[in-house]
């Protein structure tokens, strides 16, 4: 007995021989529709929708067995219909013909009654097995929309991070104090584990830091905003008189003792951290693990400063140290993250510290802001891909006119 | 991405990938762990096959490296130029035991 009772169109121009399929349709469990022809057989399938196995006879007048299994094919229909052509006599039928216009399976004639059974036994389970793939294929559907409708909403919230992030960067060009200052961030995904920021301090001179949290992603980036709220102008000043720049390594000291990360995941960042003198001559600079700065003098060549240092929150009783640059007007101080020197070409070189120079030495007459942009537009060059594995900051600094001393 | 060796009483891990980054980090802190036991021991973190180290790989290393600390004190070698100059950068080398070869390494532990 089938499970589940399947309706069968019944289809022969005979009403004896239909008679007796539906005899036996009926006695093998099965609901029957039992009509006289091909055009019938159409206007039931398409009024009655749950009909999924039909028996047709081969020679018919008006449409033939196979002409209606063609026509069968053309319904639109969801789910398949599973046909079964009646032969008088076997191999005189075109069973290829057949087959092509979409039969399924062939019967002889007179039919017995255990080879129907069978046979309807195998289209049930044929129709069963399609029946649990379209189920699972509409459950997929449906997975899958949620799945996009998921990914379109983490997407709408990074890219609101990216906004919050971005405003919180100071403007990509900027006079400040004695110097001129040009920065630009390229995040690998919307949000950047990188952040800088350069501000005047009360006394003239501009505090200033490039940061990059190890790692890059929500995670990375959450830190990173935090630290760019932590680190305001406050921070770079004396807390006895609220003017005094502080040594830059008594800044980073601080901050490390702030950030020491348990010992499951190490969460740190590298970064430079450094105050410009009001009159623009001396630069003040800590470097916490992060690549070291690039001096660009109006005369000599460019060449790098720093000896490195330990990077922020890794481990608790280290030093810092302060180094102190001199400079004059027309000099250049160049900061970036480890996304510029780390960046890998296409057969995996990586961009590296003396490309970095050429490029800057090369672009040493172009204004500031074009400096910048040349050397993002090399990156891209050297990547060739659409996005970048890590996050790329830089910062630019030039030595303008000191300030008059009021 | 470990394949751990014995010389003597030494127990030397050879990482074997060529970039040690984010996308590794996690799973390379895992399988050292998985490696060192809580009892005292000699051990070495051989570095040789790897090219490329950033940020995630050397917080791994770090997490490793604090993770034992009580009862060992892994030396590190075969640190390759960009490595190097990431341990540079980043004063690694005055925190960890570096030496150049393995059996430098190994020696250094029988001292």
């Amino acid at each position: 007995m089938p499970s589940n009772r399947l309706r069968v169109l019944c289809v022969d121009d005979s009403p004896c021989m239909r008679e007796m399929l539906v005899t036996s349709l009926v006695r093998l469990g099965y609901e029957v529709v039992p009509v006289a022809d091909g055009y019938e057989a159409l206007a039931a399938l398409r009024s009655d929708p749950s009909i999924s196995l039909v028996i047709s006879d081969w020679m018919m007048p008006g449409i033939t067995g196979v002409e209606l299994c063609q026509r069968i094919r053309d319904l639109p229909r969801p789910n398949h219909i599973h046909v079964m052509l009646l032969t008088a006599r076997q191999g005189q039928e075109n069973f290829l013909e057949a087959m092509a216009a979409g039969a399924d399976d062939f019967l002889n004639k007179p039919v017995d009654m255990p080879t129907l059974s069978a046979r309807l036994r195998v289209a049930e389970r044929i129709l069963t097995l399609q029946q649990r793939m379209q189920r699972n294929n509409s459950l997929l559907a449906q997975a899958n929309q949620k799945l996009r409708t998921a990914y379109r909403r983490l997407h709408e919230d990074m890219e609101a991070a990216a906004r919050t992030q971005r405003s919180l960067l100071p403007k990509p060009s900027l006079a400040l104090g004695a110097a001129r200052f040009s920065a630009a961030l390229t995040p690998s995904t919307s949000i950047s584990g990188d952040i800088y920021n350069y501000q005047t301090l009360p006394d003239g001179s501009v505090g200033f830091y490039v940061l990059d949290v190890a790692g890059h992603g929500a995670r990375a980036a959450l830190m990173s905003v935090m630290l760019c709220r932590l680190l305001n102008a406050e921070t770079f000043v004396s807390k006895e008189d609220g003017v005094t720049p502080r040594a830059p390594d008594a800044i980073v000291a601080d901050l490390n003792r702030q950030f020491q990360s348990d010992d499951s995941v190490a969460d740190y960042f590298t970064m430079i951290c450094g105050v410009l003198s009001r009159d623009g001559r001396t630069m003040r600079l800590c470097q916490a693990g992060h690549p070291h700065p690039v001096i660009l003098p109006v005369r000599g060549r460019p060449h790098t400063v720093g000896t490195g240092g330990f990077p922020v929150g890794l481990f608790e009783h280290v030093d810092y140290e302060t180094i102190e640059i001199a400079l004059e007007p027309g000099d250049r101080v160049f900061l970036y993250s480890d996304g510029v020197t780390e960046c890998t070409s296409a057969d995996g070189a990586l961009y590296g510290e003396e490309r970095l120079l050429q490029v800057l030495e090369l672009t040493r007459v172009a204004p500031l802001d074009r400096m910048v942009a040349t050397l993002q537009a090399e990156l891209r060059g050297w990547h060739q891909r659409d996005s970048f594995d890590d996050d790329i900051s830089i910062v630019a600094c030039e030595i303008t006119n000191p300030t008059p001393i009021s | 991405m470990i394949t751990p060796q014995t010389i003597g009483d030494t127990l030397v891990l050879s990482v074997n990938v060529p970039r040690l980054d984010a996308a590794l980090a996690v799973r390379f802190r895992e399988e050292v762990l998985q490696q060192l036991t809580e009892e005292p021991s000699r051990v070495v973190i051989d570095f040789s096959a790897v090219t490329f180290l950033d940020s995630s790989g050397l917080g791994a290393l770090v997490s490793i490296v604090k993770r034992v600390g009580h009862h060992c004190r892994p030396v590190i070698c075969g640190l390759q130029p960009a490595v190097q100059t990431m341990f540079a950068l980043t004063r690694m080398d005055q925190v960890f035991k570096v030496r150049g070869t393995v059996d430098e390494a190994v020696a250094s532990l029988a001292e």
